[in-house]
């Protein structure tokens, strides 16, 4: 039996700017989760995933990029899901997070990212394809997306979706 | 400021009106370790257009294995593919044909390093249904639980050489399926 899914969870399109949004309270009904993030920001800014307000550096990355020329890829083990980092700029840039497993208890959750990343230093437009894990096998109950330094300005996007698979 | 959404609710789920396009349609999460999983009787989800599988597997043991793809149960040497992926601080890409089956990624390591430890993939299936063109897929990989290398991320893509519509997708590894590994079949109207 077929059954409908990628369901919208929940939206938010900013009114004034803030330095982080949270989804909290999130139903475990579904199996994966997508969340969609187009951020508007005239300050350095991360889209830094963290899960159940976990602030330790319990988040590894992987991640591969090309900026038109040029190619590379690079590792860390960190405070957050990594899914872009950028300079001050007038143009969005954009995440799209897939959060597999997400209400899983037995085992790390794991994330698929793909992402317009322009970076920090000397900012250049890439194209990202991210895998992150989250070290701990609790159920996701609350997501931040952190902007680390700085804030997100007034017309940034958050679409969270659920999907039941 | 935190601006904080509370209450997640569903209450939203249909606003936009229209039929749902993106449908569950099954899911095999292993008990036990498994050399394979397959999804047979693709043919009565015609009224689908493409297929998604979303995955979250790994192998036994602790050696580096590659998910494996195989349609309509076809060994024939039908298949091609070409892989890219970063790891450690370089990108790299190759490309095979003439292969009995679609290697999605190399070396995913085992739960025998961190038995809590599944690697994320989505594959998507084109057009499954087609008796008019050869079949498609593309593939997105997280290769994270990888420490005789290093963690990896792979993008991939293949064809298979035929044009019969898919009725079966197996999965499997040049090893063992490990429990808990998930497999979701998805249809996209």
């Amino acid at each position: 039996m077929a059954t409908p899914t990628y369901t919208l969870i929940d939206s938010t399109v900013l009114g004034s700017s803030a330095s982080s949004v949270t989804f909290s309270s999130i139903s475990q009904d579904y199996r994966d989760l997508v969340l969609v993030v187009e951020l508007v920001s005239t300050n350095t800014s991360f889209a830094a995933l963290r899960f159940n307000s976990d602030s330790g550096s319990n988040y590894s990355n992987v991640w591969m990029q090309g900026d038109g020329s040029t190619a590379s890829s690079s590792s860390q083990t960190t405070t957050y899901i990594r899914g872009f980092s950028s300079a001050a700029r007038t143009n969005p840039i954009m995440a799209t997070f897939q959060i597999m497993d997400y209400s899983a208890t037995d085992k790390h959750k794991s994330t698929l990212t793909r992402s317009l990343d322009p970076g920090l230093s000397t900012p250049v437009d890439k194209t990202v394809a991210y895998a992150g894990r989250w070290a701990s096998t609790s159920a996701i109950t609350q997501i931040d997306v952190v902007a680390i330094s700085n804030s997100y300005d007034v017309g940034s996007t958050f679409y969270l979706y659920g999907i039941e698979a | 400021m935190s601006l904080i959404l509370l209450g997640i609710l569903n209450s939203q789920a249909a606003a936009a009106g229209g039929a749902a396009a993106y449908d569950l349609l099954e899911t095999q999460v292993l008990t036990s370790s498994a050399s394979s999983v397959t999804f047979t009787g693709l043919g009565s989800y015609t009224d689908y257009k493409h297929l998604q599988i979303r995955a979250v597997w790994a192998p036994t043991g602790s050696s580096n294995v590659g998910m494996r793809i195989r349609l309509n149960g076809d060994t024939g040497s039908n298949y091609f593919h070409h892989q890219l992926w970063g790891q450690s601080s370089s990108v790299s890409s190759q490309g095979f044909s003439n292969r009995s089956y679609w290697q999605i990624s190399e070396g995913v390591q085992g739960v025998g390093w961190d038995s809590n430890v599944f690697s994320p993939t989505v594959i998507d299936l084109l057009d499954f249904s087609s008796t008019s063109k050869n079949t498609t897929g593309k593939f997105f990989l997280g290769g994270l639980n990888n420490v005789i290398g290093s963690p990896h991320i792979t993008l991939s893509s293949g064809g298979w050489n035929n044009t019969n519509a898919l009725t079966s997708i197996e999965i499997f590894c040049n090893g063992t399926l490990a429990a808990k590994s998930r497999f979701s079949l998805m249809g996209v109207k």
